[in-house]
């Protein structure tokens, strides 16, 4: 019986050493795609993030999204869009118009 | 899912981070890894101070090992475990355990809590009721506990735009390290105990 029990968790380990393993190689495959592309802008992110990550000037991030320097940098577009009574979606695409916009590099 | 814990870290910043890692020394399935790297990507985003996200991390997750630590050790996980220690079918397992504890409990502390981090709250329980030393208990905590803030939040803050995915990857590679050390463990007792009936 305990024997029983310990080829089932032997097996079990197996099992899910074998599934990370999978994973991971799903992960990196997706990650080493050089279609992928950038991370899209979500609501979660915040101006000097996005600002970071697309690189564009934090000053024109703020101008874009309506702020002015006075207001609280580390908002999320979310919390943005409610205090401006829009839609998520609508912040999202004026984000994606003001840096498909930008001239390439 | 990730996203309600990104909003979480954007809105309420390091207060978040704290939490996350201190609930993670309960085995509770929140996602700490994630949000220190939120908070170094935030931090590099100069939206949040480095230095805050890295105390605020620390001192979450080395509250939750104590607590874990004495909670199994004053309120009956010593009992517990002498109990079962007494018993013929756990006794051996046990008392491996126990013996592997005193020779190299330090490493057992120190690597579960970054490397094979999803053993750490089992082994902060196991540290209690076996009444580990105390001292050793804090300082391999510590060391371990730095090093898990500072691998996330680093990362974090180096490779900021891909955290999600960053986050997905490392959190296959822990899950398969640990298992795959549990398979070994496993196997080894095994094959062990198959040579000496033999």
């Amino acid at each position: 019986m305990r024997r029983k029990i310990g080829l089932a968790g032997f097996a079990l380990a197996a099992i899910l050493t074998l599934f990370f393993l999978s994973r991971l190689v799903l992960f990196t495959t997706h990650w080493m795609d050089p279609a992928r592309g950038m991370h899209p802008v979500e609501g979660w992110m915040t101006p000097g993030y996005i600002a970071r990550t697309y690189d564009i000037p934090r000053a024109d991030m703020m101008v874009i999204l309506g702020l002015t320097p006075e207001d609280r940098p580390r908002q999320s577009l979310g919390k943005i869009a409610k205090a401006q009574g829009i839609p998520l979606a609508d912040i999202i695409a004026t984000v994606n118009a003001a840096l498909a916009a930008r001239p390439p590099r | 899912m990730t996203d309600v814990l990104l909003v979480w870290v954007s809105d309420y910043g390091i207060w978040v981070i704290g939490v996350a890692t201190l609930l993670s020394c309960f085995a509770l399935p929140l996602p700490a890894s994630l949000m220190m790297m939120a908070g170094g990507a935030f931090a590099a985003a100069g939206d949040i101070v480095l230095w805050q996200v890295c105390i605020a991390a620390f001192m979450g997750a080395v509250a939750g090992d104590q607590t874990g630590y004495w909670a199994a050790r004053r309120f009956g996980g010593d009992r517990i475990w002498a109990r079962l220690a007494r018993r013929k079918s756990s006794s051996q397992l046990l008392g491996q355990a126990e013996r592997l504890l005193d020779k190299r409990g330090g490493w057992a502390v120190y690597l579960t809590r970054w490397l094979f981090s999803p053993l750490g709250p089992y082994v902060n329980l196991i540290a209690g009721a076996t009444k580990m030393p105390w001292q050793r208990f804090l300082l391999a905590g510590f060391a371990g506990e730095v090093t898990w803030v500072a691998v996330y939040v680093t990362l974090g803050y180096a490779f900021g735009s891909q955290i999600e995915e960053l986050s997905d990857t490392l959190g296959a590679v822990i899950g398969a390290l640990t298992a795959g050390m549990v398979t070994l463990l496993l196997g080894r007792a095994l094959w062990r105990k198959r040579k000496a009936a033999r």
